[in-house]
């Protein structure tokens, strides 16, 4: 036994040429990783870096040779009028509006949604689900030119036709209901995904658990509500942070869904070089760069704050929610 | 309510099921079934809209008819944006599997790199990334060759310098300048990719690896044979998923041209070009769903 250990311990010593090898190659190997992962980081890093030092240069000093990320003139300016430029208050709170409201809309709809292709059986299952997929598949493009007609003469289906006074139809358009009528009954901006993604988990949970609750006499509803929501917080988190995201930076959508003056974030950005013309503050070519920087900066901040926030909860969830089941 | 009573529980179960999921089914009809039907008409129709409603006039093939033989960059344009799916797919798939790998280890720090790699995820968004690298380009030209970021300029020119002295011919070195000058966007349309890969990866039970080793199998041998094969169905969604994504890339030309109709109201010519590339696409979808069955039929017979 006690001869063994010495064995051991001669045979991790540093005179074992083996021993040293496996080392060098071990530290090799490290270096090589960490070499990778920093060269992996600056490129996801950098467009914040860039956009950030772009966007406090003063635009005088913007052509300066011998500034490189740290500016030396440091000026809001450009942030300022570019908050001016977009009417960035209004456009953020609207995009705020929508991404919020959708998703709240989209956790309710498509967790019931995905639970209900998830335990129950029913005929036709699975060609509903199939329906499922269809929507992920079939681009929003395609049927957006005719979702904006039905928005623009909205009469639910009919029903406000068959209403005796009135209009027969209202304008929906340039209103946040045009994204999140259709995520409340989960036909929204990429629903199809979440559902997906609720009902691989919901299929990951324990049957016994309803089970017990039904033959206590636990309806199908506050089963669902006291018993299985709960359990799914890593799914709602990361269906919340990705439909949060995806309504944000959401550019065919709302550039049809929106005419008017006030519009979402991105649409605005897809214009931008024709609304800093517009806005006529006597640009030149060198000086647009730090209003070109300062948008997108502006744009990028709301997701990205919350990010830093929810980022630990996040990352977890996303491992613990299986999304590939 | 007496009759919810008297129906077996298997039934009144089912009727739950359907309960739950009759948003989706009424969305479906409403938001999803009526407006794809009715682009389908747009299609074959003229489109006037007025104050009160809009009315179509059928016109037969006369939509079609005019995006391939009068719009002068339609059919140029599909054919920039699916041979740039074809190519940049693979790319997206494998970058983001290998970031996939590097997360999937244990390291110290592994949290913070996690955390700055899933950015591309929040960043989401092909237009900020359009303004960010255009605008780095016109500052490396303007600041001298210093702030060098993914695909600048000057790097451009070195590149085809090297392979201009190679002595490939000229074709070539404009693919591969394409490509090594898209690489900096491509990294970040890894986004959900990376994720549902990593997900994939900790889905794979950890004995395989281990009985591997025992055998001595190095970890590159376990990649191809463990870890690549239990990740064929995932990089089949990934797969779909990148095709799909791929619509609502800002750099898709076909989609730009689509939103430029759009907002000079011509529905008809809008409806016609997404559904044309749509169809496109779907076949591209059914080629890579006849491979994968194809595929996966080959290693099962393998097995047996």
């Amino acid at each position: 036994m006690f001869d063994r250990y010495k064995s051991m311990i001669k045979h991790r010593s540093y005179k074992n040429p083996q021993v040293v090898r496996d080392k060098i190659l071990s530290s090799v190997l490290w270096i090589c990783r960490w070499v990778f992962i920093l060269a992996l980081c600056y490129l996801f890093l950098f467009p914040m870096f860039f956009l950030i030092s772009t966007s406090l240069q003063d635009p005088s000093s913007v052509n300066d040779p011998s500034v490189i990320f740290i500016p030396k003139l440091i000026s809001l300016d450009s942030i300022k009028e570019m908050i001016s430029i977009l009417n960035y208050w209004d456009s953020a709170l609207l995009t705020l509006e929508i991404a919020v409201f959708s998703t709240l809309a989209s956790l309710v709809s498509c967790s019931l949604v995905g639970y209900g292709f998830s335990r129950f059986n029913f005929k036709f299952k699975n060609v509903f689900f199939v329906l499922v997929i269809l929507t992920i598949i079939v681009p929003r493009q395609v049927i957006l030119p005719s979702l904006a007609l039905n928005f623009q003469f909205f009469d639910f289906g009919g029903v406000l036709s068959l209403l005796p006074e009135g209009s027969d139809s209202i304008n929906l358009v340039n209103t946040v209901w045009t994204f999140v009528l259709p995520s409340l009954f989960s036909t929204g901006l990429r629903s199809g995904v979440f559902i997906f993604i609720f009902r691989q988990f919901f299929l990951g949970l324990p049957k016994d658990l309803e089970e017990a609750a039904r033959i206590d006499g636990c309806g199908a509803i506050r089963t669902y509500v006291r018993i299985i929501a709960p359990l799914a917080v890593p799914a709602f988190v990361t269906v919340a942070l990705f439909s949060f995201v995806w309504h944000w930076n959401d550019l065919y959508s709302s550039s049809m869904f929106f005419s008017s003056e006030i519009k979402p974030l991105m649409p605005l950005l897809d214009n931008l070089s024709v609304l800093i013309d517009r806005a006529d503050i006597g640009t030149t070519a060198y000086s647009a760069r730090t209003y070109m920087a300062s948008a997108p900066l502006l744009a990028v901040l709301p997701p990205l704050i919350l990010y830093i926030f929810t980022q630990r909860f996040f990352t977890e969830s996303i491992e613990r929610s299986g999304i590939v089941g | 309510m007496k009759k919810l009573k008297r129906m077996s529980l298997t039934t009144r179960l089912s009727w739950t099921g359907f309960a739950f999921i009759s948003p989706f089914v009424l969305g479906f009809l409403f938001f999803f079934l009526e407006p794809l039907l009715q682009s389908l008409r747009f299609v074959f129709s003229k489109v006037d809209v007025t104050l009160d409603g809009y009315h179509t006039t059928w016109l037969g093939m006369e939509n079609l008819r005019y995006i391939f033989r009068e719009d002068a960059t339609f059919s140029q344009n599909l054919v920039t944006s699916v041979s740039n799916l074809v190519w940049q797919v693979p790319i997206i798939l494998v970058f983001s599997l290998f970031f996939a790998i590097i997360l999937n280890q244990k390291f110290a720090g592994r949290t913070v790199v996690r955390a700055i790699f899933f950015l591309p995820v929040v960043i989401a968004s092909g237009l900020i990334l359009e303004i960010i690298s255009g605008d780095a380009a016109a500052g490396t030209a303007l600041a001298g060759d210093v702030v060098a970021a993914g695909g600048s300029s000057s790097q451009n020119d070195a590149l085809q310098e090297l392979l201009l002295n190679s002595g490939l011919n000229s074709e070539w070195i404009n693919g591969i300048t394409k490509v090594a000058n898209s690489l900096f966007d491509l990294t970040w349309m890894t986004g959900i990719q990376m994720i549902i890969f990593l997900a994939g990866l900790q889905s794979i039970p950890h004995p395989l690896y281990e009985a591997a080793s025992i055998e001595g199998a190095t970890a590159w041998e376990s990649f191809w044979k463990i870890t690549l094969p239990m990740l064929t169905p995932i990089i089949q969604l990934n797969l779909v998923y990148t095709i799909v994504d791929s619509f609502t890339d800002v750099g898709n030309t076909v989609m730009q041209q689509v939103m430029k109709n759009q907002q000079l109201v011509r529905y008809g010519w809008t409806a016609a070009m997404s559904w044309v590339y749509f169809v496109i696409i779907a076949v591209i979808l059914v080629v890579v769903f006849v491979a994968f069955y194809l595929i996966e039929r080959n290693t099962e017979k393998s097995h047996a």
